[in-house]
């Protein structure tokens, strides 16, 4: 689709994420766990187009705060670790949307970038946090990080890399209160992670990525500390370089769509996006439009929300007409 | 289960008719009265996780426990939980960890960029404290997909618990010789002379790594990942550590009439030189790249060129 057409490409995004609001197709069973995530990015994309207005957020809210693992009803300390928000219903509370209080499970358990998409719809619905279980949930970060300053997204049963960084750093960034963290731990394991090509890797000595380098300089950001990377010029220069014609998430690789998030927001932190050749961006984010709705990946593939939400998120930086701006560090649309 | 056994060629029977769960009351999802993002589950999907959730309420570690993980799990390989339990399950039954590596190894072939498969491996070759077969699995699935960052970030993890380096710099070798802009196996071998104790940065391993970064480079000048790698070397030390460096980039810059990158090294070292004459030259070659050398990034070499200036301005 030409960038002519940009009022046609917004009109059948908005379709479809509105459908995808309702029904997700069977193939997304297999991120059922992370069914969550799926909905930030869908409801950040009619956030980003205006139309969150027409969804029921009052049944939306109620939904998130049904996702809510709550701490033990008679001893708050216990499992506390598994305070936050869970990835979806799959664990089989019964619903729960006023957070009665309920006794701790070892399996129900939240996982850290659940704690962040969901503060952040709440944050887009404009709700004011009355229900979250602020104490609970900053233990549970804290709990979460590693002697490296690195975070595991699921206490003792997941992975640790600069994604969750970033997500406690958002996380603790919107209940204002950044106890959960050992920050100057985090930043050594930022600064640690930073490639000898000036962009970071998920952690030290691997391969500068466009997403892990978002997630690092996002963290920096929202911790006050973006001064403590050193070779800020490197890193520059390392994200301008991932523009071919859209951006390229590591050197070599061919353009994909949701770089032009990740890439983008991170040179806006960095005073930067002035420098990037945005009819270009405009050009190949079009080229990924999916004729019945939706952002692919890259040209003639299947759309996903994930893509949608970002490519929209990306085009955002650079001013395209109609969408809201976003805030780079914390990721979705900034509410007037 | 046998080796060749795989959760696809099993034929699915409903719970309710398998004869060793009829003792299980399943539980079923609740999403309340105004759900949204519903994903439209198979039945399969459905039945199965419900007698899943019945398990994990009961925390049940027995034989049909860990049957019904992989079965979760071959449904949504994503299912953290799942394979949280299993894990406990595993521990629970003293289970035999080589045949869980290779289950692992199944699935990981499958699903080759699953956050959760490589995490389950690195649990289960950490309690067999076996790291012999790392390597060749890490190697197998970049075959298959040669910037897997996974199975980079595996590689680089298993060399480092085994202290196995040998041999690692002739593997990237011959990834490169296959592809000289496989960028991820350059960063690998960054990783190796720079976390490999057994060999410090000389000045002779410098040389030898220029040298080498200078070969693979002429395959295809246009790359950027052997131009990065050379400027890498310097990160610590200052250019004129290797007093030939410079003279050998100029004339690079010279051969290579049109690339970008050869212009890009030579600017960086003028710039970090700062004297008058460096500054000046630097400020020609910022031209080149404005001009027609790298049109893309024109706004940020504009931007450059006027930082250059105002260095060169009398104190």
């Amino acid at each position: 689709m030409g960038d002519d057409d940009w009022p046609l490409i917004l009109k059948n995004q908005s379709q479809y994420l509105h459908h995808m609001y309702n029904v997700l197709p069977t193939p997304y069973a297999s991120q059922d766990s992370n069914r969550l995530t799926l909905l930030y990015f869908v409801v950040a994309g009619l956030d980003i187009l205006g139309e969150l207005d027409r969804v029921n957020k009052e049944q939306l809210v109620s939904y998130i705060y049904a996702q809510q693992v709550l701490p033990d009803k008679d001893d708050p300390d216990r499992l506390v670790g598994n305070c936050g928000f869970r990835g979806g219903s799959f664990y089989g509370r019964p619903y729960n949307p006023n957070n009665e209080p309920t006794s701790a499970e070892q399996y129900d358990k939240s996982h850290i970038a659940m704690i962040y998409t969901a503060l952040s719809m709440l944050r887009m619905c404009g709700d004011d946090f009355s229900q979250v279980q602020k104490q609970s949930i900053l233990k549970a970060i804290k709990s979460l990080q590693l002697p490296d300053g690195s975070f595991e997204c699921v206490h003792g049963a997941g992975e640790n890399d600069m994604r969750f960084v970033f997500c406690a750093a958002a996380s603790c960034k919107m209940l204002n209160d950044f106890s959960g963290m050992d920050v100057d731990l985090a930043i050594q394991y930022i600064i640690s992670s930073q490639s000898f090509d000036g962009g970071i890797g998920q952690g030290p000595g691997q391969e500068s990525h466009g997403g892990s380098t978002y997630c690092a300089v996002a963290a920096l950001f929202l911790m006050g500390r973006l001064d403590d990377l050193p070779r800020k010029d490197d890193l520059v220069k390392w994200c301008l370089d991932r523009q071919v014609s859209g951006f390229q998430g590591r050197s070599g690789k061919p353009p994909d769509s949701c770089y032009a998030f990740w890439i983008g927001c991170t040179l806006a932190m960095l005073n930067a996006y002035k420098f990037v050749e945005f009819p270009l961006v405009k050009s190949f984010q079009c080229s990924c439009v999916f004729k019945a709705g939706g952002f692919s990946k890259v040209p003639n593939a299947y759309p996903d929300v994930m893509h949608t939400y970002l490519s929209l998120g990306g085009l955002s930086l650079g001013g395209a007409q109609g969408l809201k701006s976003i805030d780079p560090a914390l990721g979705y649309p900034i509410s007037l | 289960m046998s080796d060749s056994e795989d959760e696809s060629d099993i034929q699915y029977v409903p719970f309710n008719q398998r004869e060793e769960w009829k003792d299980v009351v399943p539980i079923p999802q609740d999403d309340g009265p105004h759900p949204v993002c519903v994903i439209a589950y198979t039945d399969q999907f459905s039945d199965t996780l419900n007698y899943f959730r019945a398990i994990l309420k009961k925390d049940e570690r027995s034989p049909r426990a860990l049957e019904i993980s992989k079965e979760v799990i071959a449904l949504n390989p994503a299912n953290y939980t799942a394979w949280y339990f299993r894990r406990n399950v595993l521990e629970a039954l003293k289970s035999d960890l080589t045949e869980e590596l290779a289950y692992v190894s199944k699935v990981g072939n499958s699903n080759p960029k699953n956050y959760q498969i490589w995490f389950h491996r690195r649990w289960v070759v950490e309690h067999l404290k076996d790291y012999s077969h790392e390597l060749s699995y890490c190697a197998k699935q970049v075959e298959g997909d040669s910037k897997n960052y996974h199975a980079w970030a595996h590689r680089q993890w298993a060399i480092q618990m085994n202290g196995q380096w040998e041999g690692e710099l002739d593997y990237i070798s011959q990834l490169l010789t296959e592809d000289v802009r496989n960028n991820s196996a350059w960063n690998q071998r960054y990783f190796v002379i720079t976390k490999n104790r057994a060999i410090p940065l000389t000045d002779d391993v410098i040389r030898r790594e220029i040298d080498y970064a200078f070969s693979y480079m002429q395959k295809a000048p246009n790359n950027q990942s052997s131009w990065t790698y050379m400027k890498g070397l310097f990160l610590n030390r200052p250019y004129n550590s290797i007093p030939e460096f410079k003279q050998r980039i100029e004339e690079a810059k010279s051969k290579y009439v049109a690339n970008a990158h050869a212009a890009t090294l030579y600017l960086d070292i003028l710039e970090k030189e700062a004297t008058k004459e460096s500054l000046e030259a630097a400020d020609k070659v910022l031209d080149d790249l404005i001009k027609h050398l790298d049109t893309l990034h024109s706004k940020y070499w504009i931007w450059k060129k006027e930082n250059v200036a105002r260095l060169m301005q009398p104190q």
